[in-house]
């Protein structure tokens, strides 16, 4: 018994040698242990015949053995699957650079309208309301609402659209037309953006468009300060271009705010420094601003004698095509699929 | 407008110790925009004053000299030369090398280095006035014709911008920025803000007053609206010469082109004052001074050599025989001065603004007169210009004889008296400013300050509350701007925490284009409002209805859009030879003059037109032969998430923009929201187009009234389902949400059904489809039985081939 014992086990170091696949290590298992006549099975059931003492040893011994056989076929078949898994890494291995082929094209946000999100956002985390207004506006609410009269020359810096057969209608010349609007709407106080788009009859080069896109503000509180404005124009001017951006207000006239400023900002670009960009002042004029007039307070039915308030407003144009570089204002509103490809 | 400081260091005591470029960031800070700051040296640099002490012919060049130049060195230069008056002992001006000039007057400038001219050496160039930007101080009577500098006292190599006392600075400032101070349209305005500024002292302007006759000696006034103030004088004895070197520099500092003396002394105290000034020769003048109207076809020859043909809305200053200036804006040419004139009448009046701005439009002459006059000039400044013009004339002309002046004013001048605390202030601008503070700012602006227990009492000077300054608010912005905007400290106002209003249309609308971005890949574009009748014509839409612009800045855009599609195909159409694939929405309001919109004014009765915010959606893809599928599910996609179930009815083909066999009405419900369609195939012929476009509108406003919540729950099914799929053919014209209706409402236990798949061909029949649908069956209660599954289906198919006639296959 012992002796079977030894060759089988000499047997089996031979055959597990040359066990190359699965397929081999299966008949390999089945040649010895397979449940009908493997030739250990068989020396197993052999055992039956002997009996007593040397049964017990026996059985010890070609139990070990059994247990020494069975761990070597796992350990063929782990180092095989192993081997097998290398190699399927290698086949499977691929370009990880090349794209996939055929994609559909993605969609684009018009670039104002990017910009114009963002923007609402910041205002409305800062609890404004945004209200849009008509784009075919009253003469009333674009001007004489907001303080200027027919005859002042503020009427002859906006080169309005007016409309056939509908006196007292233009196409609004700027997005404060709202202001009034939004005052009647909501009363005091009160905290709005309005974005839109402007119209401008003049004539159409890189650097101009009778159609532009405008945000105003307004806010309107008791005790609201000039100090208040230029806290939220520089929020808001961080927000754009960074922590680091500082604003500037310098005297700038407009019928309906007293006093009246023009806000610029360091130029993103330079950091003040001076360079293409800010035309080497180191300054970005962006924004027009000042505390509402009082008059356009009345016009809206708040008593100038409780609140004041302030306003802005700046070109969404102007604040893209600085932010990418685009060099012609016509291009926003060209409908050219390569420009709009690209936001 | 263009300032000269050497002007200002005239008005202002010490200001000649600030630099201009300090002096250019304060005024930009606090009261104007300064454009650009220019040194008139810097084009001046290494040209000097030159003696030519000998001038030989060029041996190879019958137009060039060679000159020997003194430049008050041991050695003179050598120059070549090709002016054509160069002369021996004549005094030049001296490019040396490294100067730059500009050739023939021309380009950009150029640095001298030492050249060789046809075999000759020449260390610099003897200059034209245009070749170093001079030509308006020497005008050229010749092409060839160099700088004469003879009467220049300076000695030789003395830079030229000294000898010429070209050593000025020119602050440029912009117009607009000035649009409300008509103080500042002169020198003597920007001087009291520099006093103010720097605290230094402002020069009085003038040291005496004329005497004043209150008669009509020398004019008459018909129109004292128009013409609220004229003062005049009469001044004899005068002579008529060139203006001293002094006068003639500052106005060519600023850019005015000397005349004569009395000209010049007119623009000069205009340049100072801004208050315009003329003369008229008192010979040439028939009668006495009139102003008025003009009379409907009056015509009136002006200074500058064109005839004018007026109307009465234009006034004008008349004598006997007709206009002799248009008032405020020119003069005319019959009683201009001229070097015979010995007697003048010197006006200084005031006008209404909007008069002169409106005639000035019209007759198309922008004058520094119009200019100034347009935005309202101090009425106080007149009798001041003619005292200061008199006393610049006594200067040269001690022998003059000057009238009394005739002063015609319509105007009375109530003290305007502004009261504030320094409670207001400090509300106002957020940040304490002292009582001395605002006091000092205010009085050297030139208000009378009177302060009682915190309460100020301000009386506003004549030359400010013309138009500018009229409530306590423009004080604010005065003490603001002088105490310094950038030394305000910005911080948050404080608001109740109340969340803004949520605008649901822009919510509506913001979620549409993010979702047709960034889900459906389509692009937002962005068109013009206003349409082009060719464009419409094309398209075969009507432009009755559409409102018009008035004066439309293309001519051929003159429509405002009633549908966002017209414009939106145009861009389609400009991008198809680029890209197979388009993919365009935008959203926008389009107008519509039958329905009332909003009012023009609370007190007005009458409405805008109406504006509807609409979503427009163009589609084609050269691979798609019935893009309107696309688009179907995409509309059908894109309003379920937003919160809408739609189905799609077949549309009026009364419309002609579509395709009459694919058009659909877009339903919620029984609301109609929108259209969907193919362009119809004739409108393609038109704007050239082989592929199919799909199109659609939704009208959002519409569409956020039928908004719902469309997420339903069920119970998930404990009990299994079975699957049945169906295949018949029925007529092409079966439309299949009436099948897909029918089979899901026949029984309870039919969970869902879906169309999966369409066949339509020869085989079957030209005017047949074949369609296949899975219908799934379900019991939630138990698990259902095959045979009952099987009885329902035999029903179903029955009712199927009664209703739609279908033949089971």
């Amino acid at each position: 018994m012992k002796k079977e014992l030894q060759e089988i086990k000499d047997k089996f170091k031979i055959a597990v040698n040359e066990v190359k696949s699965l397929v081999d290590l299966v008949q390999l298992e089945n040649t010895f242990f397979g449940r009908k006549s493997g030739e250990f099975t068989n020396l197993m059931k052999s055992m039956r015949e002997i009996g007593g003492e040397k049964k017990k040893e026996f059985g010890q011994m070609i139990n070990e053995v059994k247990d020494e056989l069975q761990s070597r076929i796992e350990e063929v078949r782990s180092r095989i699957q192993d081997e097998k898994i290398e190699h399927s890494i290698k086949e499977e291995t691929i370009d990880v650079t090349e794209p996939k082929l055929d994609v559909e094209e993605r969609g684009h946000l018009h670039p104002i309208t990017k910009m114009q999100y963002e923007i609402m956002d910041f205002f409305r985390s800062m609890g404004f309301v945004t209200e849009f207004g008509p784009e075919l506006e009253s003469e009333y609410y674009t001007f004489e609402a907001l303080n200027i009269p027919s005859h002042h020359p503020a009427r002859d810096m906006q080169d309005t659209f007016f409309i056939e057969g509908l006196p007292g209608a233009v196409m609004r010349t700027h997005t404060s037309s709202v202001q009034v609007r939004a005052l009647e709407k909501y009363g005091a106080p009160i905290r709005m953006i309005a974005p839109g788009i402007c119209f401008r009859n003049e004539a159409t080069d890189p650097r101009h468009e009778h159609s532009f896109y405008q945000l105003e503000g307004l806010v309107v509180n008791k005790d609201i300060s000039f100090a208040h404005l230029k806290g939220v124009l520089e929020k808001f001017a961080k927000f754009l271009y960074g922590e680091k951006t500082e604003v500037r207000l310098r005297p700038k006239f407009y019928p309906f705010v007293e006093p009246g400023v023009n806000g610029e900002v360091t130029c993103f670009l330079c950091v003040g420094n001076g360079c293409r960009v800010c035309k080497n002042t180191g300054w970005l004029e962006v924004f027009g601003a000042g505390l509402v007039h009082p008059e356009v307070l009345r016009a809206g039915g708040v008593d100038p004698e409780i609140y004041s308030g302030f306003a802005f407003g700046f070109g969404l144009n102007r604040l893209v095509m600085l932010k990418y570089g685009i060099e012609d204002i016509r291009h926003f509103m060209s409908g050219d699929l390569r420009f709009l490809k690209q936001f | 407008m263009l300032v000269s400081k050497k002007w200002l260091n005239q008005l202002v005591d010490g200001l000649e110790d600030i630099s201009s470029v300090e002096i250019g960031r304060q005024l930009k800070m606090k009261t104007v925009e300064v454009e650009e700051i220019i040194e008139q040296a810097e084009g001046l640099a290494n040209i000097v004053v030159g003696k030519v002490v000998s001038v030989e012919r060029h041996p190879d060049a019958d137009t060039l000299n060679i000159c020997q130049v003194n430049v008050g060195e041991s050695d003179n230069l050598q120059i070549v030369c090709g002016g054509s008056n160069v002369a021996d002992g004549m005094l030049v001006a001296l490019g040396k090398i490294g100067a730059e000039v500009y050739w023939h007057g021309e380009g950009e400038p150029v640095k001298l280095v030492k050249a060789k001219i046809r075999g000759e050496y020449s260390y610099g160039m003897i200059c034209a006035s245009d070749e170093i930007g001079l030509l308006r101080y020497f005008p050229k009577s010749t092409d060839k014709e160099i700088m004469d500098l003879s009467g220049i006292t300076a000695p030789t190599g003395t830079p030229l911008a000294i000898a010429l006392e070209l050593d000025d600075t020119i602050f440029d400032i912009e117009n607009k920025s000035l649009s409300n101070r008509p103080d500042l349209f002169g020198h003597y305005g920007i001087a009291r803000e520099l006093s103010a500024i720097f605290n230094l002292p402002l020069k009085e302007y003038i040291s005496s007053e004329l005497a004043i006759s209150n008669s009509s000696a020398l004019a008459s006034v018909v129109d004292q609206t128009l013409c609220p103030r004229y003062s005049a004088l009469r001044i004899d004895n005068i002579k008529v010469t060139d203006s001293p070197l002094w006068l003639k520099n500052r106005l060519l500092s600023i850019g005015l082109r000397p005349i004569n003396n009395i000209v010049d002394i007119t623009n000069f105290v205009m340049m100072e004052l801004g208050q315009p000034m003329h003369a008229f020769d008192t010979d040439k003048l028939r009668g006495k001074i009139v102003v008025r109207r003009a009379r409907v076809g009056e015509s009136f020859l002006a200074l500058d050599d064109r005839d004018y043909i007026l109307n009465d809305s234009a006034l004008v200053i008349a004598d006997d025989s007709g206009p002799v200036a248009l008032a405020g804006i020119i003069g005319g040419d019959r009683t201009k001065v001229d070097a015979g004139t010995t007697s003048i009448i010197l006006e200084s009046a005031n006008f209404d603004a909007v008069s002169v701005r409106r005639s000035s439009n019209t007759l198309l002459i922008l004058t520094d007169s119009s200019t100034r006059f347009e935005k309202s000039q101090d009425p106080t400044n007149t009798l001041t210009a003619l005292a200061r013009a008199v006393e610049l004339l006594r200067q040269d002309q001690e022998s003059i004889i000057v009238s009394e002046v005739t002063d015609i004013n319509a105007l009375n001048y109530d003290d305007l008296v502004i009261e504030f605390t320094l409670d207001y202030l400090l509300k106002k601008i957020g940040k304490y400013i002292s009582k001395e503070e605002v006091e000092n700012i205010l009085r050297k602006l030139g208000f009378v300050v009177e302060e009682i227990s915190s309460t100020f009492k301000v009386t506003v000077p004549s030359w400010r509350k013309m138009r500018d300054i009229s409530i306590k608010e423009d004080l604010v912005e005065e003490i603001l701007r002088m105490h310094g905007y950038e030394n305000i400290v910005g911080e948050l106002p404080t608001f109740d925490i109340e969340p803004p209003i949520d605008n649901r249309l822009m919510s509506l609308e913001r979620k549409i284009k993010e979702l047709l971005a960034l889900e459906f890949g389509f692009t937002e574009v962005c068109s013009y409002l206003f349409e082009s009748e060719d464009w419409l014509a094309k398209l075969g839409v009507d432009t009755q209805a559409h409102i018009r612009l008035a004066n439309p800045v293309a001519k051929d855009r003159p429509l405002l859009r009633r549908h966002l599609l017209p414009n939106m195909l145009l861009s389609l159409e400009n991008n198809l030879h680029r890209f197979d694939n388009i993919k365009f929405f935008e959203t926008g309001l389009v107008f519509h003059k039958e329905v009332d919109g909003l009012l023009f004014s609370p007190d007005s009765s009458s409405h805008l037109p109406e504006q509807k915010k609409t979503l427009g959606i163009v589609y084609t893809d050269k691979s798609i032969a019935v893009p309107f599928r696309e688009l179907n599910f995409v509309i059908s996609r894109l309003c379920e998430s937003v919160g809408a179930r739609v189905h799609f009815s077949r549309g009026e083909s009364a419309d002609g923009l579509y395709h009459s066999g694919r058009v659909a009405d877009i339903f919620v419900g029984d609301i109609l929201i929108g259209r969907l369609g193919e362009l119809h195939p004739k409108i393609r012929y038109n704007i050239e187009v082989d592929t199919p476009i799909a199109l659609a509108e939704i009208d959002l406003e519409t569409l956020l009234s039928v908004l719902d919540d469309v997420t339903k729950y069920r119970p998930i099914s404990l009990y299994p389902s079975i699957v049945r799929d169906v295949a018949f053919v029925v007529d092409r014209s079966v439309e299949s949400w009436e099948m897909t209706e029918t089979i899901v409402n026949f029984n309870s236990l039919i969970e869902s059904t879906e169309l999966f798949d369409v066949y339509e061909g020869e085989k079957i029949g030209s005017d047949k489809k074949s369609v296949a649908y899975h219908i799934v069956y379900r019991d939630n209660h138990k698990t259902l039985e095959s045979g009952t599954v099987e009885e329902i289906h035999r029903q179903l198919l029955g009712v199927l081939q009664a209703k739609f006639s279908a033949i089971i296959r």
